[in-house]
């Protein structure tokens, strides 16, 4: 019932926001009537999405209609975005397991390290890799990986340049939760019993800090959402937010936020369920 | 405080090289007008010429030069003070807004602020630079497509653009010290002092704000973090600031070129030589915001670690506060039994002429706790 609350309110929020931006579109009209305008037309747009239409070039006659075609898009966009995620928890739990092996002294500065790391403009990952890429083409004239996307849709270059901050902060976060995990006395009794390290850290540690994590992960999956903008205009993919940028409409952005947005609500909610139930805390909100 | 800040080596190194590049970048304006240097065409002895613009980095250092043979190093030094003031202006502005608008609303309206509160959620799923692209897009780039020229003066659009992107920021700004300070207030000491009678300003000032002080330093610096980002981002969805003039390159194609050397319109303007074989002309910017960004957020972990130092000195001199006057009772107490043990009085009379304050002291501070 919260949920559901929670739900259409943000629907409704973004919908504001939407009217908002939609009184500067021609010019800065500035009232509550235009404001309301803007309000009315964005619902109908919504309520009847096949109208929806779209010209592919700047000033031509032609239109199209924005579905069925956007999902080509909204595919390729969401995949980014969950594969993405998949790979930076994956990456981030091996290293995690790996630090652990290490000295306490070499973990400390890791996590001091991370913390600057984890301010990198995304611009300067994406730009890094890209030049590397190129130049290596250059030097040996092997091209790993497509860098600039298209029609094709590249996968493997984007996909890693989009995992890194990601994994950083969730590498963080982990060390942090794991770090006062072992300080509790599950893990002296465990360690007591004779279990072996990577045994207490698979099976006792990880359970009790992957509460922590998934509490994390929404503040995560924001950032990789504002991330996916720079992505999607620099290696030039043609995704959801490619498409939203260059057929720039107040109409057809919020229905691609709409878009991104119910699924993660989803998922967000169902993760929630299952780990309130597994765990038995309440997570905040 | 200050001291453990000074000592912090982390943050030393980024609030002095954020603030040497703005004083160094205002400074060129005041004493050498902008001037930024032309490089010339090498030639060797015979006069062939050796080397044309634009150099790398390697041959022209620090920067190199662009396109049309500017020196880099002079060209982002100049454009610091715009980049990074304007960050620091619009940072303020969010912030006192966002402080403003976060704490009265939680001291004085908590049950509106809690309606109020999940119709700001749209700003967390709304990318802030796609929002900021969708405002600005229209008034600073698509009137010019239109009839090529600008409905609106460069000081119009310059206001605008600043009031969008502080607007854009509040909301979540503002939910934030809301939280902490929702935080706060479920602590004891609140209690008490809600108990006493101390109205919500004077909690505000006496009880809130030195727990809230360092939080709101860091709140502001990473807002500063943040301005910066979305300033980058806007300038490769080439948003340049105030807008931009269309111009013809040496090339003869129509460009944006940024009105002044601001670092994010930089970017937008070179972004197409990203994989030419002179991509150091957009690198170089983008570089100097990612410096500028760890330096901020060198800045922020300094003072997290200095602050966390500060209060564990704090509590080390209260408990041995605590221990010395509990020493003090002890010895009080070791006499007066000594001495009516003995039956000896002269000791206590001794005591009480020696520590007569002492006991005073003692007594008043066992009835204030």
């Amino acid at each position: 019932m919260r949920t559901g609350m929670k739900f259409v309110s943000i629907i409704v929020s973004i919908l504001l926001i939407g009217s908002f931006a939609g009184m500067f579109q021609n010019g800065i009209e500035m009232s509550l009537k235009e404001f309301w305008n803007q309000f009315v037309q964005l619902i109908r747009a919504i309520l009847n999405p096949g109208e929806l239409t779209y010209e592919p070039l700047f000033g031509s006659t032609t239109v199209y209609p924005v579905f069925p075609g956007i999902f080509e898009y909204y595919g390729y966009s969401l995949f980014i975005l969950v594969a993405g995620f998949c790979i930076a928890l994956i990456g981030s739990l091996g290293l995690t397991y790996i630090t652990f092996f290490l000295p306490y002294r070499l973990r400390k500065m890791f996590i001091r390290v991370t913390g600057i790391l984890e301010a990198i403009p995304d611009l300067f990952i994406i730009v890094m890799f890209q030049i590397a890429i190129v130049s290596l083409y250059k030097e040996t004239g092997l091209l790993i990986f497509e860098v600039v996307g298209g029609f094709e849709r590249p996968v493997v270059l984007p996909l890693i340049t989009y995992a890194v901050l990601p994994a950083i902060l969730l590498y963080r976060v982990m060390l942090l939760t794991f770090e006062d995990e072992l300080a509790s006395p599950y893990v002296e009794l465990a360690s007591g019993k004779g279990l072996s390290k990577s045994r207490i850290l698979w099976k006792h540690v990880l359970r009790n800090a992957l509460f922590t994590v998934v509490n994390h992960s929404r503040t995560i999956i924001v950032l990789m959402l504002s991330n996916l903008v720079m992505l999607e205009i620099l290696f030039n993919l043609y995704g959801l937010v490619w498409f939203m940028v260059n057929n720039l409409r107040v109409e057809i952005v919020i229905i691609g936020i709409l878009m991104i947005f119910v699924p993660l609500f989803l998922i967000e909610a169902c993760s929630r369920f299952f780990i309130q139930r597994i765990t038995g805390k309440e997570l905040a909100d | 405080m200050g001291k453990a800040l000074i000592k912090n080596a982390q943050f030393m190194i980024g609030s002095t090289f954020f603030f040497s590049v703005l004083a160094a970048s205002f400074f060129y304006t005041i004493f050498f007008q902008d001037h930024i240097p032309v490089a010339e065409l090498t030639y060797d002895q015979n006069g062939d010429i050796l080397a044309r613009p634009p150099y790398s980095p390697v041959e022209h250092p620090p920067f190199g030069t662009d396109n049309v043979s500017q020196d880099l190093f002079f060209l982002l030094l100049v454009g610091a003070k715009y980049t990074l003031g304007i960050a620091l202006v619009i940072a303020l502005a969010r912030f006192v807004l966002s402080f403003l608008l976060g704490v009265g609303m939680q001291l004085y309206a908590a049950p509106i602020l809690k309606k109020v509160k999940p119709l700001l959620e749209g700003f967390f799923y709304f990318p802030a630079p796609l929002l900021a692209y969708l405002i600005l897009s229209y008034v600073l780039m698509r009137d010019l497509f239109m009839d090529s020229d600008f409905s609106t003066t460069f000081t119009e659009r310059m206001v605008f653009e600043v009031i969008v992107l502080i607007m854009i920021g509040v909301p979540i700004t503002m939910t934030t010290i809301a939280r902490e300070v929702e935080l706060l207030q479920e602590k004891e000491f609140i209690t008490s002092a809600k108990v006493l009678g101390g109205s919500r300003f004077h909690m505000l000032m006496k009880h809130l704000m030195p727990y809230f002080k360092p939080q709101l330093f860091i709140i502001f610096i990473r807002e500063i973090i943040l301005v910066l980002l979305l300033l980058a981002h806007l300038g490769i969805l080439n948003i340049l600031f105030g807008g931009a003039a269309i111009e013809e390159d040496i090339f003869g194609n129509s460009v944006f070129v940024s009105l002044s050397n601001e670092w994010s319109g930089l970017i937008g303007n070179n972004l197409k030589f990203l994989f030419t074989t002179y991509y150091w002309i957009p690198l170089v910017p983008i570089i100097c915001f990612t410096v500028t960004i760890l330096a901020l957020k060198m800045m922020v972990q300094g003072f997290q670690e200095a602050s966390a130092h500060a209060s564990k000195k704090g509590m080390v001199v209260r408990k041995e506060k605590k221990s010395l006057e509990e020493y003090d009772q002890k010895k009080i107490d070791d006499r007066s039994f000594k001495a009516r043990k003995k039956g000896d009085f002269s000791l206590v009379r001794e005591f009480k002429m020696e520590d007569v304050d002492e006991v005073k002291g003692v007594h008043i501070w066992n009835k204030n706790n």
